[in-house]
C-alpha cells in the first residue's frame, strides 16, 4: 500500500492506496506517528479513495490511530471509501466513531 | 172452479126445485110426498155431481202419493249417497290430515337438520378463522396476548435480529481483537527498535573489546620490549587481552540470545497476524443474507396478512350467509303453520259433510229438512268465510319479521 501525506496548516491528509491490511501496519503506524509529531495539527483525514481492500486489522489499526490522535486532540475523520470499503465500515459500526464522508 | 163443486151443485138442487113448484103452481096443488120426490130430483144431480167431483177428487190424490214414493226412494239413495261420501270423505280427510302430519315431521326434521348443519358450519368457519390467526400471529411474532419469550413461539424477525445483534458483536469483537493485536505489533516493533539499539551498542562494546584487544596487544609488545622490568606488565596485558576476549564473548552470546528474541518476536507478530488479520467479507455476506432473509420474511409476512384477511372477509361472508340462511329456515314456522291450517280446513270439510250427513230423513218432514240443509249451507258458508281468513299472511320469508335466536 502507497501512503502519501500532506499537511497543511492545522489540517492533514494521510492518502491511502491499494490493500489497507496486516502487512501496512508499520508503514501506515509511522505515517500517521509523523502526522501527529506536528504539534498545529488539529485534523487528520484518512482518505480511502483508492483502498481495494480492507481487513479487520485495517480496522483495528483505524482504531489505535483514532485513540492515539485523540490523546493528542487530533479529530479523525474517513474519506471517500468505495462500494465493499465503506460497506465494511458501516457493518463495523465506523459511522458512529468516525465522521465518514 | 175446483173449490166450487159443492156450491155449483147445490145451486143446481135448488133451480131444479123451484122449477118444479113453478110447475106444482101451475097444475092442481101437490102434496108433501111429491114435493119431497121433488127435492129429491133436485138433490140427485147435486149428489151425482158431488160424486163425481169426489172421484175427480180422489184421481187427483192418488197422482201425488206415487211422487212422494219415488222422492222418497230419491232421498234414501241421496242419504246412501251422503253416507257413503262422508265415510269416504273422513278416509279421505284422515289420510290427508295424517299425511300433513307427516309432511310437518318431516319439515321439521329437516329443518331443524340443516338449522344444526349451518350452525355448525359458521362454528367451524369462525374455528378456521381462530386457527389461521393463532397461526399467523405465532409465526409472525404478533401475538397480542404473547411476549417474546414464550416457548414455542416462533420469531422469523425476532431470530433475524438476534442474528444481526450476533453478528454485530462477532464484529465489534473481531475489531476490537484486531486492534489489540494491532496494538501488540506496535509494542513488538517498538522491541524490535529497542533491539536495534541494543545491537548498536553491542557494537560499540565490540569496538572496544576490539581495541582493548589492541591495546593489550601493545602493552605486551611494550612490556617485552622492556625486558625483565616490564615482566609484571606483560601479565597485566595479557589479563587485559583475555578480559577483552570474554568481552567479544559475551557480546557473541548477546547477539545470538538477540536473535532468538528477534526470532520469537517475528513468530509473535505471525501469531497476531493470523488472530488481527480478518477478511471483512464473512461480515458483509451475513449481513446481505439477513437483510435478504428480512425482506423475503416480510414479503411472506405481507402475503399472509392479506391472506388472513381475506379469510377473514371469507368467514364473515359464510357467517353472513349462514345467517341467512337460517333466517330462510324460520319458514318452518309458517310452513307448519300452513300445513295445521290446512288441516283444520280438512277438519271444516269433514264436519260439514257431517253435518248435512246427520238431517235424518225419518225424524224429519221433507219441508223441515229442506229448512235443514239450507240452515246447514249457511253454517257451511260461514265456517268456510271464516276458514278463509289465513293465520300466515306472509307470501315469504323476506316479508316478515321474525326474532332470531
Amino acid at each position: 500500500m502507497q501512503i502519501s501525506q500532506r499537511i497543511s496548516d492545522h489540517h492533514a491528509v494521510l492518502a491511502l492506496a491499494g490493500r489497507f491490511d496486516f502487512n501496512t501496519h508499520s508503514d501506515f503506524r509511522k505515517a500517521y506517528e509523523s502526522v501527529l509529531a506536528h504539534p498545529d495539527i488539529r485534523t487528520l483525514d484518512i482518505d480511502m479513495q483508492r483502498v481495494e481492500y480492507l481487513d479487520s486489522s485495517a480496522l483495528g489499526m483505524l482504531l489505535l490511530l483514532k485513540e492515539r490522535a485523540e490523546a493528542r486532540n487530533v479529530r479523525v475523520s474517513l474519506s471517500h471509501p468505495g462500494g465493499t470499503v465503506r460497506q465494511i465500515l458501516e457493518i463495523a459500526n465506523f459511522g458512529k466513531l468516525f465522521s465518514i464522508t | 172452479m175446483q173449490k166450487h163443486p159443492p156450491l155449483l151443485g147445490i145451486a143446481l138442487s135448488l133451480l131444479v126445485a123451484f122449477a118444479m113448484l113453478l110447475l106444482a103452481d101451475t097444475g092442481p096443488s101437490i102434496n108433501p110426498a111429491q114435493g119431497m120426490v121433488l127435492v129429491g130430483i133436485g138433490v140427485l144431480p147435486w149428489l151425482a155431481l158431488t160424486w163425481h167431483q169426489r172421484r175427480q177428487r180422489d184421481a187427483r190424490q192418488w197422482q201425488p202419493r206415487a211422487v212422494d214414493r219415488e222422492i222418497s226412494g230419491l232421498a234414501d239413495s241421496f242419504d246412501g249417497l251422503l253416507r257413503v261420501l262422508r265415510e269416504e270423505f273422513d278416509g279421505q280427510v284422515g289420510n290427508t290430515q295424517s299425511e300433513l302430519a307427516q309432511l310437518r315431521t318431516l319439515l321439521d326434521d329437516a329443518i331443524h337438520k340443516l338449522i344444526d348443519s349451518f350452525t355448525g358450519l359458521e362454528g367451524i368457519a369462525r374455528r378456521q378463522h381462530g386457527l389461521m390467526l393463532q397461526l399467523t400471529s405465532q409465526t409472525m411474532g404478533a401475538s397480542p396476548g404473547g411476549n417474546a419469550g414464550d416457548a414455542g413461539q416462533i420469531s422469523f424477525e425476532k431470530f433475524l435480529d438476534d442474528t444481526s445483534v450476533t453478528l454485530t458483536m462477532f464484529v465489534d469483537n473481531t475489531v476490537e481483537n484486531s486492534k489489540f493485536g494491532m496494538q501488540l505489533v506496535g509494542q513488538m516493533e517498538e522491541i524490535g527498535e529497542k533491539m536495534a539499539k541494543i545491537n548498536q551498542i553491542l557494537n560499540e562494546v565490540e569496538g572496544i573489546a576490539s581495541q582493548t584487544n589492541l591495546l593489550a596487544l601493545n602493552a605486551a609488545i611494550e612490556a617485552a620490549r622492556a625486558g625483565e622490568a616490564g615482566r609484571g606488565f606483560a601479565v597485566v596485558a595479557d589479563e587485559v587481552r583475555k578480559l577483552s576476549l570474554r568481552s567479544n564473548e559475551f557480546s557473541t552470546e548477546i547477539r545470538s540470545h538477540m536473535a532468538d528474541v528477534n526470532q520469537s518476536v517475528d513468530k509473535a507478530e505471525r501469531v497476531i497476524y493470523e488472530i488481527s488479520s480478518k477478511d471483512m467479507n464473512f461480515a458483509l455476506q451475513s449481513k446481505q443474507n439477513v437483510e435478504g432473509m428480512i425482506t423475503r420474511i416480510q414479503q411472506i409476512n405481507a402475503a399472509m396478512l392479506a391472506a388472513v384477511g381475506q379469510l377473514s372477509a371469507a368467514t364473515d361472508e359464510v357467517e353472513q350467509n349462514v345467517h341467512a340462511a337460517i333466517t330462510t329456515l324460520q319458514f318452518q314456522d309458517m310452513a307448519t303453520q300452513l300445513v295445521a291450517h290446512a288441516g283444520g280446513r280438512m277438519e271444516i270439510i269433514r264436519s260439514i259433510l257431517d253435518g248435512i250427513a246427520a238431517i235424518e230423513r225419518q225424524h224429519q218432514a221433507d219441508s223441515d229438512r229442506l229448512d235443514r240443509l239450507r240452515s246447514a249451507i249457511r253454517e257451511m258458508t260461514d265456517l268456510i268465510e271464516r276458514s278463509r281468513h289465513n293465520p300466515v299472511k306472509q307470501v315469504n320469508v323476506d316479508a316478515g319479521d321474525i326474532e332470531l335466536f
